[in-house]
């Protein structure tokens, strides 16, 4: 009886831990996410690349983490403008089943991106067509649906 | 200014800081919806996920306590007991089965029963069966006056010579040793009150009410338990309570002339009787081994209108608590007014955005709210998890319900505390 007394305590200490350390991180996590798209949300057009393209298979989930986490680092310390380089596009492309989404920016200059065929229209819409960057929350979810393609 | 004029005062300013709370978050939304200040918004977020972190550890910390000091209380010795049982217009058989239920109990006891104007006639052949036990007295109002004008005139009038006072509802049925489990804390001196694990009759009828036993379960022995390790139950259960004899005689009165807004409170006369004990510095315990079965409502509209009520009478009695729980129960003061009162009114605007962006985007819901709403459930109500898993698919389904509905249910309430509607039982 006692043994399972302290089962319980033990079980429920390490509970209460994960969710609590679980919460904190995603919680900041979010944060910054949210921080990189104020930032994307009043950044200048970029001459540099400006599409993403989604992979579908586990080796391109990398590379799109890699994105994330310099937008975040770069958003969190130039806070200037959040953009996906040509290179990093490259990394990640060959995908497959993608299709292509074209904006028109503030200066007329068409900027080109590419998302995964499983976004819906409101999606789509949600792209901020003030920058070229693709809205970090849109980046969580194509990371979601990549991730149960690759499961 | 008159005690009464004052109290309304009172009472009114502190809605309106409700009011104000409510609204401060819902302009918090507004500003975030509007393009405004990031930080503000994340200052807020974190605000609320800290604080529901602090309260789930608080919860733990509380049951711990309790499982480490276990009180232990003085054996019952034949002291004398009165059964409240008001009655109005409840089912025969279930009143029948209680009254015997409570007869069949073991400890030295009569039974009370007031008949609040009840004009079913089934009740009355019920009740007329027993004219000739001597066990049991029944009195009847002419009229529907309310429960709390029912245990007044029990206790007024018909307890003389008893150690303590047991009220129950008219389809309590209870177990054979519950009442004297229930009275063995209150031979202890600092002890005034004490309540039982109430379950339920028909929590196998349907979905709902399979629901809302583990939603009991939940509140019993999590929340109720863990108030209990410092003597601070803040509602003794209508379906089984007890009160030491001389303070239910004390606080009767109290007891039907409260108000609430200028207008005479007529639901809550559980927590009211609670909150009274509460403010005479005694402390109020949950005993898990006295065990009472009741009936729940079994259709949604029911239920509803049943929380209706009990949440008007929640929010009223949360707020008469803080005038005295500040220097009677430090503790408690601080639970009721941020997590009961603060809390679920300043998280509006985070709640809103969830239940608008769910409505809105299926995905969001079902890769954000809904994993999240299952890690929630299984941290705060790991007791269940681990003593009686076989109502995770209950307690799975009423967290949804409560985030979903009876959320909304709770604010309406708030809106409508002055309305008298399906106030009596």
């Amino acid at each position: 009886m006692k043994g399972s007394k302290t089962a319980f305590w033990a079980l429920a200490l390490a509970v209460l831990s994960s969710y609590t350390y679980g919460v904190m991180t995603v919680g900041t996590q979010n944060a910054s996410y949210a921080y990189a798209q104020a930032i994307s949300d009043n950044s200048e057009i970029s001459g540099s690349a400006r599409f993403i393209e989604v992979a579908a298979d586990e080796q391109h989930n990398q590379a799109l983490q890699n994105i994330i986490d310099r937008l975040k680092l770069r958003a969190n310390e130039e806070r200037t403008l959040c953009t996906i380089s040509e290179n990093d596009a490259l990394a990640i492309r060959d995908s497959g089943n993608v299709v292509e989404q074209r904006l028109e920016l503030d200066n007329g200059e068409m900027a080109r991106v590419l998302v995964s065929d499983d976004l819906t229209e409101t999606d789509i819409r949600n792209l901020d067509p003030s920058s070229n960057c693709i809205r970090l929350n849109i980046f969580e979810r194509i990371i979601l649906t990549l991730s149960s393609r690759v499961s | 200014m008159s005690a009464s004029t004052s109290k309304s005062l009172r009472d009114s300013l502190a809605v309106s800081v409700l009011y104000g709370i409510f609204g401060l978050s819902l302009a918090l939304l507004a500003l975030k919806l509007l393009g405004g200040s990031r930080e503000v918004w994340e200052t807020y977020y974190k605000i609320y996920l800290g604080i529901a972190i602090i309260h789930t550890w608080y919860v733990f910390a509380l049951l711990f306590i309790g499982d480490v000091r276990k009180r232990a209380y003085p054996k019952y010795a034949g002291e004398s007991m009165a059964i409240i049982i008001p009655v109005y217009n409840e089912e025969p058989a279930l009143l029948e089965a209680s009254i015997r239920s409570a007869l069949k109990a073991d400890g030295n006891k009569r039974i009370l029963v007031i008949d609040d104007g009840s004009t079913d006639p089934g009740v009355k052949i019920v009740l007329s069966s027993f004219k000739n036990d001597s066990r049991v007295t029944v009195r009847h109002f002419e009229r529907n006056k309310g429960k709390r004008e029912a245990i007044h005139e029990a206790v007024t009038y018909l307890l003389s010579g008893c150690d303590f006072v047991v009220t129950i509802d008219s389809d309590t049925i209870m177990r054979k040793d519950a009442l004297i489990r229930l009275v063995e804390p209150l031979k202890t001196a600092s002890i005034g009150a004490s309540t039982g694990d109430v379950r339920l009759l028909n929590e196998h009828e349907n979905l709902l009410t399979s629901m809302i036993g583990s939603y009991y379960w939940s509140a019993l022995n999590i929340q109720r338990k863990a108030n209990s390790s410092l003597g601070m139950v803040d509602c003794c259960s209508g379906a089984l309570s007890a009160y030491k004899a001389e303070i239910a005689e004390y606080i009767k009165d109290d007891l039907v002339s409260e108000e609430f807004l200028s207008k005479k409170c007529v639901y809550s006369d559980d927590r009211h009787l609670t909150n009274l004990v509460l403010r005479l510095g005694f402390d109020v315990v949950y005993v898990e081994k006295a065990i009472a079965y009741t009936n729940t409502p079994s259709t949604m509209g029911q239920f509803v209108k049943q929380q209706l009520r009990w949440r008007r009478g929640f929010f009223q009695e949360a707020i008469f608590s803080l005038s005295f729980l500040w220097k009677m129960k430090p503790v408690l003061f601080i639970e009721v007014l941020i997590w009961d009162l603060i809390m679920p009114l300043a998280s509006v605007g985070i709640i809103f955005l969830v239940f608008a962006n769910s409505i809105v985007d299926p995905a969001f819901f079902f890769f954000g709210v809904v994993p999240s709403l299952i890690l929630l459930l299984v941290v705060r109500n790991f007791p269940l998890v681990y003593h009686a898993p076989k109502k995770i698919p209950g307690i799975m389904l009423y967290t949804f319900f409560s985030h979903f509905i009876m959320y909304w249910v709770g604010l309406y309430a708030l809106f409508t505390l002055k309305t008298q509607r399906w106030s009596t039982r």
